[in-house]
């Protein structure tokens, strides 16, 4: 009788596969958007605090990179560095000198210091205004990123120009994002999907049969208009549906082209970027979205392990040469 | 092993199988339909199979600024009317899939249908 109590144990074992992988998953509220993380393991326990380590990373990324409250390290860092050496914090030094690395990098089309522009414009907010030519100008005549000076040493940063302001929006998400990875992967969690307000991070594969599958918004309505298959990287899309307002019946997205001064006018309606780094992707989705379709594809075939989707106006697509059709789905 | 043992696990192993089996059948046809999961500041409140739902019917919830009325019908569901600034999640409209959730921001609600998609995450 034994025996078969064991014999009946082991078929049961073996038909159910003694799977033992759980899941949590919570929604955050930060960034002024949704965080929705959800995380895979064999200890509920080690996902509740990875849970909480995560709260701990993004708050504090929050406050003190959010150009929208008054009282965070950023502001107060734009108030006051106009030729004096200001020190920040080691996050916050970080974000400037990642952000100055890619403004470089893409010639000043993602620049960290539209500030100036983006606190006049305030697109998808109540205070939003079309900024007069006179003001516009004030700001093409600013040097940009090259106006803000750093002292790794000292940890210091130091604008060169009154006008100057930073505008970390096209990088915090990513950043943030990018530190709750290197944290999973700090405590052993080799799978998870992070959700940062659509900045998305596919932590290791979804089974061992399939990878993540991570839908690209259809620009022009609510639907899915690609899927992206991948593992271990960020899938970043910047996209002129994002935030916008409307004045007598033009449209204004929230994406600016420092160059005029104005919402990117460049063709492309959504740039989509696959990188390992979601820093990187966030920052090179905004910049592939302002620069267009032929240039952005050349500046990501430039990049080692990035690559792009990018669609048109018309919903033409442009991809990047290692977008193959076992990575890119079009539905 | 003798003839008995072997005749007895495969009794064994079919009785496991037909069990297995059962549990199956009963889980997928418990399913019903797409399931409306409603969370304010991140805390579910709500469960709502949309497939079992006969009649409409609205409920509110209060948030942390407001409060947002919530309609649901066979297979949908939305934010009729919320006292939030923005009203994204009103103009966000009816959902009745997993691709995209009803988000307000000030109130702290969210909307998702869960298990609806093979789509992981939507890059937006």
């Amino acid at each position: 009788m034994k025996k078969a109590f064991f014999l009946f144990l082991a078929a049961a074992m073996l038909l159910c596969g003694c799977d033992k992988e759980c899941s949590v998953s919570e929604t955050l509220f930060v960034f002024d958007t949704v965080l929705t993380v959800t995380l895979y393991g064999e200890s509920g326990t080690q996902l509740e605090e990875a849970i909480d380590g995560i709260k701990i990373i993004t708050d504090s990324i929050n406050k003190c990179a959010s150009a929208h409250n008054p009282d965070s390290e950023l502001s107060r860092l734009n108030s006051s560095a106009y030729n004096c050496d200001i020190a920040v914090s080691e996050t916050l030094y970080e974000i400037i000198k990642t952000g100055l690395y890619y403004s470089e990098l893409t010639d000043g089309t993602l620049d960290i210091t539209l500030g100036y522009l983006t606190e006049k414009w305030a697109i998808g907010t109540e205070r939003f205004s079309v900024p007069d030519e006179e003001y516009i100008g004030k700001y093409k005549e600013l040097d940009g990123y090259r106006a803000v000076l750093t002292d790794d040493e000292n940890r210091t940063v130091r604008f060169s120009d009154d006008k100057i302001r930073l505008d970390l929006g096209g990088i915090a998400k990513g950043f943030a994002a990018e530190k709750c990875d290197e944290y999973l992967r700090y405590l052993g969690i080799d799978k998870a999907l992070l959700d940062f307000g659509g900045n998305i991070v596919a932590v290791g594969r979804k089974s061992e049969d399939s990878q993540w599958k991570i839908g690209i918004k259809n620009p022009l309505d609510n639907g899915i208009f690609a899927a992206v298959s991948c593992e271990n990287k960020s899938v970043v899309t910047s996209g002129n549906y994002e935030r916008y307002s409307t004045l007598d019946g033009v449209r204004y997205h929230h994406i600016l082209d420092g160059k005029t001064g104005y919402p990117s006018d460049s063709g492309v309606i959504s740039a989509t970027i696959i990188a390992e780094n979601s820093a990187e992707a966030d920052c090179l989705s905004t910049a592939v979205f302002v620069l267009g379709a032929e240039k952005g594809k050349s500046l990501i075939e430039s990049i080692d392990g990035a690559e792009a989707v990018i669609i048109d106006e018309n919903l033409n697509v442009t991809a990047t040469s290692g977008i193959t059709d076992d990575i890119l789905e079009i539905l | 092993m003798s003839k008995r043992a072997i005749a007895v696990s495969a009794a064994v192993i079919a009785a496991a199988a037909v069990i297995l089996a059962a549990i199956c059948i009963f889980m997928l046809g418990s399913r019903g339909g797409d399931c409306a999961c409603i969370y304010s500041d991140g805390k579910k409140l709500y469960s709502i199979n949309l497939g079992a739902v006969t009649e409409p019917y609205e409920l509110t919830v209060s948030g942390k600024n407001g409060t947002n009325l919530i309609r649901v019908e066979s297979g949908r569901i939305c934010v009729r009317e919320a006292d939030c600034p923005d009203k994204t999640c009103v103009n966000t409209g009816w959902i009745s899939d997993g691709l995209f959730p009803i988000i307000c921001i000030p109130n702290r609600l969210e909307i998702r249908i869960e298990n609806a998609t093979e789509i992981d995450g939507v890059a937006q």
